[in-house]
């Protein structure tokens, strides 16, 4: 298994307004973003989990943390605590694109 | 029918020594809390089959925090009454955009009959360029500034959020040192900073509601069509609408009329949303009756 570029692991927020063609747009959470109800986000940690980001009950993002893998360097699956996988949210993503300001996943 | 507290003891989850952080997280899953929690539906359950007589007009004393590290952030007096003045509005069913709601809905926009006053506004210079939602901003240690008596009033944050937040609150039953709600201040009020789509002042307004216990109309499930907001008149819907939905709006079976994407309860732009229902306001008046009635209590000697 090759590990996933190091720019990876940091908190990001899904700006959903810059999703195109089946490609989610991530911010660093960190950086200036533009504010919108209801923001998702993703935290990939080296550890090998991930945190899914997700507004709670009184707007405060409540994570749910499950495991990531690495099948290739470009993909990442997805592996959800019980219950916790809303409905759609992706097992899979393809790294489309990734900086230290932009990460682009392409569900998969 | 009586409250019996369902407050969690001070300090239960908050401990200072340890990351921010972790708070959140603490709250979450911390037992006291669930039990508060529990206690308030049951008594807010109780209530709405009581039907006991209304409330009348209540004023929320409220005090306006600014906290702010560059100074746009410090908005100015007249931003801060802008935003009282929507909330009185909002609450009162006294917004001239009530009249955009389909007619189906007319009859169920409420009037809460509450009434916020602005008490006072405190000003603090802040080290933290952008707050997290660990509740710093709500403690002077950690950079923001204290609540001021908030049993008796409603304690209002701006500062500059992180993450592309636009606000959060407390429900009831959560601890007295972080009760209150918070905005990022280009989502405060309708003048200044205030910054489209989100210029009219509803993120308060939303806020303000969760305070008071009510809970997103989607019912917090995603997008599934099994949560609940625990009030009867709004319609069952699948997840959040976001921009300004067009009527109608249909999801989780709910035709003719769909989602009520005009509650401010919902995820719309500020432009889109411009009503509480009826059962949201006796929802309202049974965190009044119940956890919050201290300030019932101190309206009443004021
Ligand atoms: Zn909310």
């Amino acid at each position: 298994m090759t590990p996933p570029p190091a720019a990876l692991f940091r908190r990001w927020v899904h700006v959903r307004e810059e999703d195109a063609e089946g490609v989610r747009v991530y911010r660093p959470a960190d950086r200036p973003l533009p504010p919108a109800r209801g923001r998702d986000g993703i935290e990939f940690r080296p550890d090998g989990t991930f945190a899914d980001l997700r507004p709670g009950p009184t707007d405060a993002p409540v994570a749910s943390v499950g495991r990531w893998t690495a099948p290739a360097r470009d993909r990442l699956a997805l592996a959800y605590p019980p219950g916790a996988r809303s409905a759609g949210a992706p097992t899979g993503y393809e790294i489309v694109e990734l900086t230290p300001d932009l990460l682009r996943l392409r569900a998969v | 029918m009586a409250f019996d507290g369902g407050r969690l003891a001070p300090g239960a989850v908050r401990d200072w020594c340890g990351t921010m952080p972790v708070h959140r997280r603490l709250l979450d899953s911390d037992p006291g809390y669930a039990r508060a929690r529990e206690e308030i539906e049951t008594f807010t359950y109780d209530a709405a089959r009581e039907d006991p007589p209304p409330l009348g007009l209540v004023t929320i004393p409220t005090v306006v925090h600014v906290v702010w590290s560059r100074p746009e952030q410090n908005v100015g007096d007249e931003q801060v009454a802008s935003q009282i003045e929507i909330l009185n509005r909002d609450f009162r069913r006294r917004n001239d955009d009530v009249a955009i709601l389909p007619p189906v809905w007319a009859p169920v926009a409420a009037d809460a009959d509450i009434e916020f006053a602005l008490v006072d506004v405190t000003r603090t210079r802040t080290e933290v360029a952008a707050f997290d939602t660990d509740d710093g901003v709500k403690s002077a240690r950690a950079g923001g500034a204290d609540p001021v008596s908030p049993d008796t009033h409603l304690n209002l944050w701006v500062c500059q959020l992180g993450g592309g937040l636009l606000g959060y609150a407390q429900f009831p039953g959560g601890p007295l040192e972080t009760d209150g709600v918070v905005v990022t201040f280009t989502a405060f009020g309708s003048s200044g900073t205030a910054t489209a789509p989100f210029d009219l002042g509803r993120t308060s307004t939303h806020e303000v509601g969760h305070w008071l216990n009510l809970r997103h109309i989607w019912g917090d499930d995603g997008d599934g069509c099994g949560g609940d907001d625990f009030v009867a008149d709004t319609p069952n819907q699948g997840g959040p609408n976001y921009g300004k939905p067009t009527y109608p709006k249909v999801s989780c079976a709910n035709g003719p009329h769909g989602d009520m994407f005009v509650n401010y309860m919902d995820y719309s732009d500020d432009a889109a949303m411009v009503m509480f229902t009826r059962g949201q306001a006796l929802r309202m008046a049974a965190a009044l009756r119940g956890p919050r009635s201290a300030l019932l209590a101190a309206a009443a000697t004021s």
